[in-house]
């Protein structure tokens, strides 16, 4: 299970845990979420600019 | 006052349109509060809204406004050679249609109907709903005009701010057909030292596109932004004077784009003739 963080405000989605209130439930693929998904925090950075973490 | 009567139509007009304005500059709070990561802001943010019966702001503001902005996709982004009184019905009803899209999207993907608790503008507009109730039960129906009226100068107030932080500005495209990431050089900018501290620093506007989450006691000052000739205070009464404001502003836009209009976000009724 990976992590991502939006490069700009750090908010990082978890596919272990999703993000409930954006409508991805626990263990929602990175590949499940929408390109077109803009960060829900700051709005200015899209999927494509968020960076994978390390494990 | 207005429910106790003895005011005149003047006098309660007059009542009407100042609370208008403090709710408009209610908004501003909001907006502040809006872009926060923690809940308690976001709720304030909501309650703000409230009274000016503006509660998809929060949710479009964040999600379409910030995405969008100084793109003709963009409801709240004004055009070159648009008038304040143009730009107001496109704005009004464009930022709400955004607003309950993305929420149906959003809830679409919970399985759940946009008519759901969870929805964020329903939450508002059940405030809004909630605090118009109340005053009417306890005051009476003489104050439905007041509640309109004050409502619309609020939120009026709040897209004659829109109108004049983007005018004519526009992120170029890349090759990949994505626009190219916002910059100072998309907001119109004022370091004005009295209007900057009443709102927040909101005319700090391009580090508050660039960092949306960004705090508003750290947003700096670009001195190479485009710089509007004055605040948003004297801005505003500008805008209401759309011969004045072209006046005023379209040889900016113009300067700003070195001549090349066609590089402007130009309204439709004058691109035919902008970039010929």
């Amino acid at each position: 299970m990976a992590r991502y963080r939006c490069p700009e405000c750090g908010l990082v989605y978890d596919e272990t845990t999703g993000h409930r209130r954006e409508g991805f439930p626990p263990g929602t693929p990175w590949a499940d979420v929408p390109d077109g998904w803009v960060c829900p925090d700051c709005g200015v950075r899209d999927k494509v600019d968020f960076e994978r973490l390390a494990d | 006052m207005i429910a106790r009567g003895g005011l005149g139509w003047l006098e309660a007009l007059g009542l009407t349109i100042t609370v208008g304005v403090m709710n408009g500059i209610g908004i501003n709070t909001a907006h502040e509060l809006g872009h926060k990561k923690e809940e308690t802001e976001r709720l304030l943010a909501k309650t703000a809204l409230a009274p000016v019966a503006y509660g998809h702001f929060y949710v479009e503001h964040n999600r379409g406004h910030h995405v969008r902005v100084a793109t003709p996709e963009d409801p709240a982004s004004s055009r070159f050679g648009e008038s304040f009184y143009r730009f107001w019905p496109r704005t009004v009803a464009g930022s709400f249609r955004s607003a309950w899209n993305m929420e149906r999207t959003r809830l679409g993907r919970m399985g759940l109907s946009p008519w759901s608790w969870q929805n964020d503008i329903v939450q508002a507009f059940v405030l809004t709903a909630a605090l118009y109730g109340g005053l009417l039960l306890a005051f009476g129906p003489r104050l439905i005009p007041f509640l309109v009226i004050q409502a619309i100068v609020g939120f009026s107030e709040l897209e004659v701010v829109n109108y004049l932080e983007h005018y004519g500005l526009l992120r170029q495209r890349l090759a990949d057909r994505r626009y190219e990431r916002t910059t100072p050089a998309h907001s119109w900018n004022s370091n004005q030292l009295v209007t900057n501290i009443f709102l927040y620093q909101l005319q700090r506007h391009s580090d508050h596109h660039a960092h949306p989450t960004r705090r508003y006691q750290a947003l700096r000052h670009f001195e190479e932004s485009p710089q509007l000739p004055s605040g948003y205070a004297s801005m505003i009464v500008l805008a209401l004077v759309p011969q004045l404001w072209r006046r005023v502003m379209d040889w900016r836009v113009t300067a700003h784009y070195a001549g090349d209009l066609a590089q402007a976000n130009v309204h439709q009724s004058l691109r035919a003739r902008a970039v010929s």
